[in-house]
């Protein structure tokens, strides 16, 4: 446009006018210093005048983060409802346990399966984090930072702080020269991987992140993982994947390199309302066995909950690889190719739409549905055994575990998920610190610290269980088949994309096979544009 | 006006007595220095900060590249030509143009309406009242405006559904239905700018001359009359500023609303361009092709400003 | 319509009925008019009441059914409990400090260049306005990643400065309000000025200023709000739980899957948010009329 449209735009009814009168002095006086007396006042209350520290350095960040919801009282191990074990983009395949490039040996013949390692003995010598170890940095302590997603609550006591604040806690109380500052800043994986990412780009890559199994082939593709084998002193770390379930180690391995160490190991589960399941008057293992018996006895539970009466607990495709494996299909076939189009992946998908349809299935989101359950208005709820602590210190009623229902004829192929510990620190100090919570981290007392969570023990030691966890246990007995990792620099939409087309079959948004056709060719275009 | 010590050339004054050097040449010399020093801290952001990025972004969606590896991957134009296949291309293109046929009406023809209807009673204690009740969702920042229609929204407490079940018993997921979650956004964003819009109206009412509305009436010019040849040519430039604004602001507004209530919608409903781009630059770090839809969006923008300056413009009248 | 032309009431000879019937329609025409005008009020303000209401009960209450407006066991625990949940005195605090030193940089930063653009005549005068008309038009999007990866080359993020610099540089509108403003200032004044021989830089504070007080004071005031309610750029820049500002931190707050239950403290927090814009506001909404009114507002 021109300066003289630009001008004529602007300038329309251009004139003199004269000032606004001046109000009284003493109305505006008297509404200011109004505001600023209730200001000030709810400030006082609040017990927290102006703060008193400067701007913190980017690096350290306290975990003041969420508080349990107002049901749930502190205790236990609060995890977060979203699933853990899953961004929220999850991939859901059992993948081979070789990375599309290179060929790692598999574990298991089909898919790796991680078994429990109740009958194996435990190592003799775990190496010890208390032993005589040279300092990473002489004379100075190397802080480095570890971002995770499980929240304490700020009212806690210093027990009743999550596991994983517990275990940097230890570490840091075994001075060896080094500080772990952990953060949380997000509930989501997938914030604190962006929160990462922004600080890479920033020059400054956080030295120890939780990543999901999913995202391995996506973060390593997009960020670049810093290898375990590259920062661990020689003969260090096959002492320590020693420890662990072999399983468990052939997740984080890609390329031949440990990407980093299997910490957090889940399975979904279902969780019920004890007190409305003896009230409908249906015995939840007869219910849960298999799907066929869920449907009939539904409507019985129904009849007192008045509405849906299961849904999910965090995203959508991570309990959907389940389902489907359960049913005999595959969601990614061993060649990383979608094949989530079977029929009987299809079966599987059409079990919960049939479900829904019959308003028999929550399609509520997940914060919602927790609420439901935990006020007891949602009888059944699909989760990760990891929320199993914080679920069942925040439920008035008796919280009962039971296994996924399965499908007539076919066996039990339940996934896991989780997160792995994986270090993206380029500086040589950073590194070797890093190196050192690591170890303390996969250690027998880091361990024990940790299985006060829900999560299922990957390593061998023999640690006790969670009371609740049967359920989880027996799923992991008879082998947990790895979470979908996503390929490809695409990998984080990847998912997304599928667990969008999960929430839309279960729906009634698209039919079951056309809805399978259509995820599967987008599924395949981005896979192939990584 | 000229005295004694003034010299004038061709009727402006251009220097007084008592200077050496003819003041003319010398007062532009300073004002050009000060006029460049006044200016440059304006141009120096403007360049850094807003064209700067243009001619980078406009490089950008020629690559691939994830913010923090070191290797780009040049593809050319295939960011741009590979973008009408994305599914969820198409679906936030979709709800772009519907929320601009939606929220445009809404926001630029409401608020007009209302104007003329708080007329008759201007400048009484009453319409101040008003004025101020209807303006305080717009002072409100959009987050807090998000998160009260999130609690409103609420399917289980909110009061929505209180107020449904209470009537007949139903509940509605509005936020997670996809046929409503886009009209709760859309709801809230008018809530928002309503008043705003109003004010502006009202201050170009207020604006009209009362002598032409009083020449006319007299010359017996009806209700109807008096708005359709008076006041409505003389609000037409106000019209004009809120119609532009509010197409360019449009998609950014939504954006909180979008962010705080659905995050990109049941199945990327409620998504619309501004919210694709920030997905795909900060969630799953394809800078080259967010790029390459802010380069097409701030293209669509620009372009439909320039129609409306070329072809709206001159109906608007300047008093 | 009615005619803001104060008509004399007609008095008729033939009866009181005819002289009477005139105002009546009237009256219910306004009192229909006020009734409507109030009904819509009520609709606007009425979540912004049941924020309110929501922030002063206590969880119990939050979560039982039915709707009372008025709670009935007020509480204050709500507000010390978002304390204890997120940094609010830490969001309170950036906020407060980007919008203020948001506003002074615009204000900084335009009020020179619209004076300059008005009065003091320099080569590229003309190019140098369109260009600075032209980014009014650049939409925001374009420039967010190109910004971003500046800032963070910089080292800013998760900073005030990363949010306030480039915020300051989307001030073109402040620029042309206030050029129309001076515009409107008779030119007798800058001559006797220069007559006693003053500089640019004196003309701008002692001629230029203190005339667009009114101008100054709305430019402050939209700037300060706008800053205050910024959303977008500083969700990107401010990843640190305590470097957020309000805004960003709301909606953090409602998506964390943890805290996204807890309705008495968000909205107490959304309270707390609102009042200095709303403080702002009350004391200064006839200021914002006065000044569009004057130099017909688009600009």
């Amino acid at each position: 446009m021109t300066l003289e449209q630009a001008g004529r735009f602007g300038a329309t009814n251009a004139r003199l006018v004269a000032p606004a009168p001046r109000r009284r002095v003493g109305r505006r006086a008297v509404i200011l210093g109004g505001l600023a007396a209730s200001c000030a006042g709810l400030l006082v209350a609040c017990g927290q005048a102006a703060p008193s520290t400067p701007t913190k350095p980017a690096g350290a960040a306290p975990a003041t983060s969420a508080v349990a919801p107002p049901a749930v009282a502190v205790g236990g191990s609060p995890s977060p409802v979203a699933s853990p074990a899953a961004s929220p983009v999850a991939a859901a395949s059992p993948a081979a346990a070789a990375s599309p490039a290179a060929g790692a040996s598999p574990i298991a013949a089909a898919s790796p399966a991680v078994a429990s390692p109740a009958a194996s003995p435990s190592p003799a010598a775990s190496p010890s984090p208390a032993a005589q170890r040279a300092p990473v940095a002489p004379g100075r302590t190397v802080e480095i930072a570890f971002s995770h997603i499980w929240a304490t609550p700020p009212n806690a006591t210093a027990e009743q702080r999550h596991p994983a604040e517990l275990v940097a806690d230890a570490f840091n109380a075994t001075n060896v020269g080094v500080k772990v500052q952990t953060r949380v800043d997000s509930t989501d994986y997938y914030e604190i991987f962006q929160k990462a990412q922004a600080d890479m780009a920033a020059g400054r890559p956080p030295a120890l992140v939780m990543i999901p199994w999913a995202s391995i082939l996506f973060a390593d593709a997009s960020l670049g993982i810093t290898n375990l084998d590259d920062i661990a002193p020689a003969g260090e770390l096959p002492q320590i994947l020693d420890t662990m379930n072999p399983a468990a180690v052939a997740l984080v391995r890609l390329d031949g390199k440990v990407k980093g160490m299997p910490y957090a190991l889940s399975c979904p589960v279902l969780y019920y309302n004890a007190g409305v399941m003896k009230q409908a008057g249906v015995e939840p293992a007869a219910m849960l066995k298999d799907w066929t018996t869920f449907a009939e006895l539904a409507p019985k539970v129904k009849a007192v909950s008045g509405g849906p009466i299961c849904g999910l607990g965090g995203n959508w495709d991570w309990p959907a690889q389940s389902l489907i494996q359960n049913a005999g299909g595959r969601v990614l076939a061993d060649d990383n190719t979608p094949a989530m189009d079977s029929p009987e992946a299809a079966n599987a998908m059409r079990t919960i739409a049939d479900l829904a349809k019959a308003d028999i299935w929550s399609m509520a989101s997940a914060r919602e549905n927790l609420a439901a359950f935990q006020g007891g208005t949602l009888p059944l709820f699909m989760n990760s055994i990891a929320s199993l602590g914080g679920l069942r210190a925040g439920v008035p009623f008796d919280l009962g575990t039971h296994p996924f229902p399965l499908y007539p004829g076919k066996p039990r192929r339940m996934s896991s998920g989780g997160s792995f510990i994986a270090c993206f620190a380029r500086d040589k100090e950073q590194q070797a610190a890093s190196w050192e919570f690591i170890r303390y981290a996969a250690s027998q007392p880091g361990t024990a610290l940790w299985m006060r969570t829900g999560y299922l023990n990957a390593t061998k030691y023999d640690l006790p269980r969670v009371p609740g966890q049967e359920a989880a246990y027996v799923q992991y007995d008879e082998g947990l088949t790895r979470e979908t990792a996503w390929p490809g620099r695409r990998g984080g939409e990847v998912q997304r994309v599928w667990a969008t087309y999960v929430q839309r079959i279960w729906g009634g948004d698209l039919p079951v096979e056309d809805g399978l056709k259509q995820a599967k060719a987008e599924v395949q275009t981005l896979i192939a544009q990584g | 006006m000229a005295t004694a010590r003034e010299y004038h050339v061709g009727g402006r004054r251009v220097g007084w007595r008592g200077a050496g050097v003819p003041r003319r040449g010398r007062r532009l010399g300073a004002d050009a220095v000060a006029g460049y020093l006044f200016v440059a801290p304006l141009l120096l952001l403007i360049g850094l900060f807003i064209y700067w990025p243009l001619v980078y972004s406009a490089y950008l969606s020629l690559y691939d590249w994830n913010l923090v590896s070191p290797d780009w991957r040049f593809v050319g134009a295939s960011n741009y030509t590979r973008l009408p296949d994305d599914p969820r291309f198409r679906t936030a293109f979709g709800q772009t143009v519907l929320y601009v046929a939606a929220l445009v009406p809404i926001k630029v023809l409401l608020p007009l309406a209302l104007a003329h209807l708080l007329w008759p009673i201007r400048r009484s204690r009453a319409q101040d009242a008003y004025r101020v009740l209807l303006f305080t969702p717009s002072v409100v920042s959009f987050a807090v405006a998000a998160l009260v229609w999130l609690w409103i929204f609420n399917p289980i407490q909110g009061v929505l559904n209180q107020l449904l079940l209470a009537g007949d018993g139903s509940r509605v997921n509005w936020l997670s239905n996809p046929q409503t979650a886009i009209w709760c956004v859309i709801a809230v964003s008018t809530w928002k700018a309503l008043g705003f819009n109003l004010l502006l109206y009202l201050a170009a009412l207020e604006a009209v001359p009362e002598e032409y509305v009083e020449a006319a009436s007299i010359d017996g010019a009806g209700g109807w009359q008096l708005v359709r040849f008076i006041r409505w040519p003389l609000i037409t430039p106000t019209f004009f500023f809120v119609l532009v604004t509010t197409i360019i602001f449009v998609n950014d507004e939504v954006f909180s609303a979008i962010n705080v209530l659905t995050d990109g919608g049941p199945f990327d409903r409620t998504s619309n361009l501004i919210y694709y781009l920030y997905q795909q630059a900060f969630r799953y770090f394809q800078v080259g092709i967010a790029s390459a839809v802010a380069l097409l969006l701030s293209g669509a923008v620009i372009v439909l400003t320039w129609l409306q300056f070329r072809f709206v413009e001159r109906r608007v009248h300047y008093g | 319509m009615a005619s803001p032309v104060a008509r004399p009431t007609p008095v008729l000879a033939d009866g009181p009925s005819a002289a009477r019937s005139v105002p009546l329609a009237r009256l219910l025409g306004l009192a229909s008019l006020h009734l409507l005008v109030i009904a819509l009020c009520a609709l606007t303000i009425f979540p912004l009441l049941w924020m309110v209401s929501t922030a002063f009960k206590d969880a119990r209450e939050v979560f039982a059914p039915g709707l009372r407006l008025i709670p009935s066991a007020p509480t204050l625990a709500n507000f010390p409990d978002a304390f204890r949940v997120f940094p609010i005195g830490w969001w309170f605090f950036n906020s407060a400090t980007i919008a203020v030193a948001t506003t002074l940089g615009k204000l900084a930063i335009s009020l020179p260049a619209a004076y300059a653009f008005t009065r003091l005549d320099f080569p590229g005068r003309r190019l140098c306005f369109s260009l600075v008309v032209g980014t009014m038009i650049v939409p925001f999007v374009v420039t967010i990643i190109p910004s971003y990866i500046m800032v963070a080359k910089l080292d800013w993020l998760n900073t005030r400065q990363g949010v306030i610099v480039p915020s300051v540089a989307h001030t073109a509108f402040y620029v042309f309000l206030l050029r129309q403003y001076i515009l409107t200032l008779p030119p007798e004044i800058f001559d006797a000025a220069r007559i006693d021989g003053a500089g640019p830089w004196s003309i701008l504070w002692k001629i230029v200023v203190p005339n667009i007080r009114p101008a100054i004071a709305v430019v402050t005031i939209l700037a300060f709000l706008g800053a205050w309610n910024q959303y977008i750029w500083p969700l990107l820049v401010l990843n640190d739980l305590d470097a957020k500002t309000l805004a960003v931190g709301m909606q953090f707050f409602a998506r964390n899957s943890d805290s996204g239950q807890l309705w008495g403290p968000m909205m107490a927090t959304a309270t707390l948010a609102t009042i200095p814009p709303l403080a702002l506001y009350a004391l200064a909404q006839r200021q914002i009329i006065s000044t569009f009114v004057t130099s017909g507002v688009k600009g």
